[in-house]
């Protein structure tokens, strides 16, 4: 059975009648003498006896006398501050949710006008030349409509989000560009 | 210790009388105060160490069930916030974290600025400071706070023989270092 174990009456009465080492500070058997113990605690009762008065001076009254009252403030500002931050934290969530949402129908609204807009991109080789078709069906076209050469060409790079796209084409010869530029004309797949 | 009325101010602190609280705040608190300041030295710690203890008091004190004496278990609370603190600092001082020029400021309400025998306590207070944490606890609760081995063992969980060795060595250690400033 461990000494720390025992009773504290049974632990008095193992320490009075057997050495006892104290293995943390690698003293040897050491039996603290109690009057070698009582010698020093006379030496130092003048430290001790000063202590204690201090301990119970009347100047500490202040001190003690407003103790209670700080650590009452501290408890009161602690609820305080626990209703505001969760009140606090019900606005963050709800300002983020309105934030979130704002954002979602920004990006879902903006990615509509990803798509061809009438006006701009009278061609896109992203469609099939069905659907070409159909738009032109839809669109009163003009006998004297100009394929401005130079617009198709800067409206496919605008619509061509992919800088790889755009390096392409920004990277074609003269005669590339016109070869393009005749099959669209005339229909063709580029 | 007085555990009946203890009992009773806790009863009737949970029922909701928190003039129980302060009466309890009012008994215990100079000894949290003293085992605090014994401990560290500095008033403004101590000071720190004992609004935090009340502090846990106020917001544990439902949960204790008077296994042990509410004396004992204040005190427990008391020691272990003041060993964590000691090593707390221990470690900022080694990260170099710690305002040592704001540590060794003197507080404009400590305890012991206006009292006659200041420099016998300022000495015993500097030479308690250089043994070793577990002589300190025990001579603090021994002779400052007037305890006796059987209630300090309940309080520390050491045993008794531990306990007087670590006493013993502390007043041998204490002995010599006031003998050497006294020189």
């Amino acid at each position: 059975m461990k000494r720390a174990d025992k009773s504290i009456d049974t632990q008095e009465n193992d320490y009075n009648s057997e050495f006892h080492v104290a293995k943390t500070f690698n003293y040897k058997h050491i039996k603290p003498n109690e009057h070698e113990i009582e010698m020093l605690e006379k030496k130092l009762s003048s430290s001790i006896s000063a202590y204690a008065e201090l301990k119970n001076s009347d100047k500490n009254s202040q001190y003690f006398n407003t103790l209670y009252l700080r650590v009452s403030d501290k408890l009161d500002n602690a609820q305080t501050k626990k209703k505001y931050s969760f009140l606090e934290s019900r606005l963050s969530y709800a300002f983020l949710f309105l934030i979130s949402f704002i954002i979602s129908y920004n990006i879902i609204n903006n990615n509509t006008d990803n798509y061809l807009e009438e006006d701009n991109y009278i061609f896109s080789t992203s469609l099939s030349w069905f659907e070409e078709e159909e738009y032109y069906s839809d669109l009163i076209i003009e006998d004297n409509i100009d394929l401005d050469y130079e617009n198709y060409l800067s409206n496919e790079l605008n619509y061509y989000s992919t800088t790889e796209t755009i390096e392409l084409l920004s990277n074609l010869s003269e005669d590339e560009l016109n070869e393009i530029y005749n099959n669209i004309k005339y229909k063709k797949m580029l | 210790m007085d555990s009946v009325e203890d009992r009773k101010l806790v009863e009737d602190f949970i029922n909701g009388n928190e003039l129980a609280f302060k009466k309890l705040v009012d008994k215990y608190s100079k000894k949290i105060y003293w085992h605090a300041r014994g401990m560290l030295n500095n008033h403004l710690d101590a000071d720190e160490i004992t609004q935090e203890v009340i502090i846990v008091l106020y917001k544990k004190l439902k949960t204790f069930k008077f296994e042990s004496s509410l004396y004992t278990w204040i005190f427990r609370i008391t020691s272990t916030r003041t060993l964590n603190y000691i090593r707390k600092k221990k470690i900022k001082e080694i990260f170099s974290l710690s305002d040592e020029k704001f540590d060794n400021l003197e507080a404009e309400n400590d305890i012991q600025s206006n009292f006659e025998k200041k420099d016998e306590v300022e000495r015993i207070e500097k030479v308690l400071q250089k043994i070793p944490i577990k002589q300190r606890e025990v001579f603090i609760m021994k002779n400052f706070e007037e305890m006796s081995y059987k209630e300090i063992s309940e309080i520390t969980g050491k045993s008794i023989g531990g306990l007087k060795a670590n006493y013993f060595h502390a007043l041998k250690k204490i002995t010599e270092l006031l003998d050497e400033t006294s020189r």
